[in-house]
């Protein structure tokens, strides 16, 4: 193998391929990133064996191959090398490879490519395609909400709704869900998919472009093609929770906010719940909404936040991250907030739409029996 | 070492809270029953007013009265309580921010360093006292010590209404004398085995050689041996540290390995600590389950969850868990069950999407069946698995 490219694509590449690459492991074959020459083309993989990134980029192929590199020096030296041109050489029937960059040459020790899983499913089938910023958005809206922990795995993992001419995306952690959707330019396959919200997190770090994504699925895989990489991941088995019936369908109580003055108040709020639950209590009435907390240790904080409030006066608490992460990723600036008491769940979302819909349970306090 | 460490007790708390929310229980013996209704349910507190005619707490509430039929007799209120208690912890937060709260009705602080603002430790006592009678109408013992075990020690030597103050100086002639059992952190068991090396005092603990009680013990003796001599090494901490829990065993009748009996066991006692901590507005997350084994050792397991619950049903499931997964086929004579790692009452709880209305529910069941239990008494409703098996001792 060898080939010659610019340092900026052949880094960006290596940094993808980089995030599915485990830093320690048994099975050395696995802290690599794998290098391709082939057809003017280079593909760096990385994989864990639950996620897959595979890159690509355009190079001067002289010489068809292919290498496995330890990933980290790989991507140490590319980080330290000044922009430029990079030659990198098979040496020694594939024991070293060489790289140069100007005056500076590197010789470095290769690790047993025949040992480096395959990247990627079989048999595949396309289900979706859809524009990269449109995907990324859906992300952003909905993956947050799933679970961080993995007590219970399904909720580690976000549903893909494949409704025919739509695509829907859910996510919950058990006190708080997300859901989004987004039509789909041409009708589209049916079925449900759980991704790992981990594996989602790369996906949106790597969109960007302006170009498609095309969303593929095998028996147990699912795999995200842009042109110029391709993740694959495993899927999640089992039945996600209901969650249709959970979403309320009626409300007696409603406001209208400002995203940005709510938010402000919510993480001034949020300096004065030292506890666990960082517990923030809202108060609605004609006024507005007056955002209140205390910390034992610290002190207490009021606000009123102006708002229009239709129904009677409630008494509600929340965490306050649950209310403060939407508000973040939320695009609109008229936001709708509505209730049914103070201990079912409330929904948040931009004023006016009904493609997205964020719900959050109430925290209580216990009284005595 | 400085004597700043203060302990506060409140005498006779729960008789004394009835007394001071009605003015015209004051003066009056007044006995809190855990069921007045039946003769056979026991004092939890008798005021100061019932003591002399001998009604002692745990006495069953028809003997307390053969004793003194003018007492009032009236049920738990733990709302009072805890609302009374939270004006005590205010009054005491507001000598220094070390307060450390050990039990509903008992605090230790530390006034190190706050001389300048109130004067020295007796006079800020002194000053507690005061405000807690005019402002609460109640009454505490205070002890004031350089230890923590020595401070709550010397809170029990005067009461009510006492204050003491203990240096290390004294403690040969005012701890030394008193039976082991006085001496925190030595419960029957611990006195039992003391009493049987021949330590019947906390001095003759205090003399007793380290290297035996470490060999009969282990590091505990030798804990105990540094709380004999008046010395312990623990701060007043806010953040509390005590290990509580609510628990309850129930020997069995004869030795079983049958899951099934065993089961109802814990049951019978998943249901009890769930209305126990119902009662207190406490949740817990961790369940420990204890054994005894027919050769009289006594093996325990816990486990914890992200969830906290005083629920009898959930309860109930971790609690065989925990069986199965370490006990499963063990000859037991005995079985222990306790919930721990409490959240206090008022602690704020995030609501669930998916369980909330089955979990509502239940909660709400277990509210409607402890009302009707306060008020017709523990038999009025029975979960038919534990209609025949054996009953529990009343807490």
């Amino acid at each position: 193998m060898h080939f010659r490219t610019s340092r900026e694509p052949f880094l960006t590449a290596a940094q993808a391929a980089l995030r599915a690459v485990l830093t320690k492991s048994t099975v050395p074959a696995l802290t690599g990133i794998l290098v391709t020459a082939a057809q003017g083309e280079v593909t760096l993989a990385g994989t864990d064996l639950e996620l897959g990134i595979e890159s690509r980029f355009e190079a001067q192929v002289k010489e068809e191959g292919q290498v496995l590199i330890p990933a980290r020096y790989l991507v140490d030296i590319l980080r330290r090398l000044p922009e430029g041109e990079i030659t990198l050489a098979e040496e020694n029937g594939g024991e070293h490879v060489a790289l140069t960059a100007g005056s500076s040459h590197f010789r470095l020790l290769t690790l047993p490519a025949a040992d480096f899983p395959p990247v990627g499913a079989s048999e595949a089938v396309e289900l979706l395609r859809l524009p990269e910023l449109t995907l990324r958005t859906l992300l952003q809206q909905v993956t947050f909400a799933a679970a961080h922990d993995g007590l219970r795995q399904l909720l580690t993992s976000v549903l893909f709704s494949l409704r025919g001419a739509s695509l829907r995306l859910v996510a919950t952690d058990g006190h708080r869900l997300a859901l989004a959707e987004t039509p789909l330019s041409a009708e589209g396959a049916s079925g449900e998919y759980l991704v790992p919200a981990r594996t989602l997190e790369e996906v949106a770090r790597l969109l960007g472009g302006g170009g498609e994504v095309s969303i593929a699925a095998g028996p147990k895989q699912i795999i995200f093609t842009t042109s110029t990489w391709t993740l694959v991941s495993r899927l999640v088995e089992g039945n996600y929770l209901p969650y249709e019936s959970v979403l309320p369908r009626s409300f007696s109580r409603q406001a209208q906010v400002k995203r940005t003055d709510f938010l402000a108040a919510l993480e001034r709020a949020e300096l004065f719940s030292s506890e666990k639950i960082n517990a923030v209590h809202l108060n609605l009435s004609r006024e507005g909404i007056r955002v209140q907390a205390q910390s034992a240790e610290v002190g207490r904080m009021e606000e009123l936040v102006p708002a229009d409030v239709a129904g009677e006066d409630l008494d509600i608490s929340f965490n306050g991250r649950y209310l403060i992460e939407p508000l973040r990723i939320l695009g609109s600036e008229d936001i709708e907030l509505k209730f049914t008491g103070p201990e079912s769940a409330a929904v948040i979302g931009p004023a006016g739409t009904s493609t997205y819909l964020y719900l959050v349970m109430p925290v209580t306090t216990r009284q005595a029996v | 070492m400085d004597e700043t460490i203060l302990h506060v007790d409140m005498n006779a708390f729960f008789a004394a809270c009835h007394q001071a929310a009605d003015p015209r229980l004051r003066g009056r013996p007044v006995l809190v029953s855990g069921d007045p209704e039946s003769r056979h349910g026991i004092i939890l507190t008798a005021s100061y007013e019932a003591r002399p005619y001998g009604v002692k707490t745990a006495m069953p509430t028809g003997e307390a009265l053969r004793l003194c039929p003018q007492a009032v007799v009236v049920r738990p209120d733990f709302k009072l309580y805890s609302s009374y208690s939270r004006r005590v912890m205010a009054i005491l937060s507001s000598y220094t921010p070390l307060v450390e709260q050990f039990s509903i009705d008992e605090a230790w602080l530390d006034v190190a360093g706050c001389e300048k603002l109130f004067g020295p430790p007796t006079a800020i006592a002194r000053e507690i006292k005061r405000r807690i009678k005019e402002e609460l109408n109640l009454t505490c013992s205070i002890g004031i010590a350089p230890t923590k075990i020595l401070a709550k020690m010397a809170s029990d030597l005067e009461k009510p209404d006492g204050l003491v103050l203990l240096t290390l100086a004294d403690v040969p002639t005012r701890i030394w004398p008193l039976p082991v059992e006085a001496l925190f952190g030595v419960g029957p068991q611990t006195a039992a085995a003391l009493r049987s090396l021949g330590v019947r005092t906390i001095g003759q603990l205090a003399h007793y050689p380290r290297t035996s009680l470490k060999a009969r013990f282990g590091v505990y003796g030798e804990y105990l041996a540094e709380l004999a001599q008046g010395r312990d090494g623990s701060r007043v901490n806010p953040e509390g540290e005590g290990v509580k829990s609510v628990g309850n065993s129930i020997t069995l009748p004869q030795d079983t390995v049958d899951p099934e009996e065993i089961e109802t066991v814990l049951l019978a006692l998943a249901e009890e600590v769930g209305a126990r901590l119902r009662r207190r507005a406490l949740a817990g997350r961790t369940v420990t389950v204890s054994i005894k084994t027919p050769d009289f050792r006594l093996y325990t397991r816990s486990a914890t969850y992200p969830e906290p619950t005083c629920l009898t049903e959930a309860i109930y499931a971790r609690a065989r868990q925990i069986f199965h997964r370490h006990f499963a086929g063990r000859p037991v004579r005995l079985v222990g069950l306790a919930v721990s790692s409490l959240l206090p009452p008022g602690t704020p709880t995030q609501l669930d999407l998916f369980a909330g209305q089955e979990k509502n529910k239940r909660a709400r069941l277990a509210q409607t069946v402890d009302r009707l239990r306060a008020r017709f008494g523990e038999d009025v409703l029975v979960r038919a698995r534990l209609l025949k098996g054996p009953r529990l001792p009343k807490k």
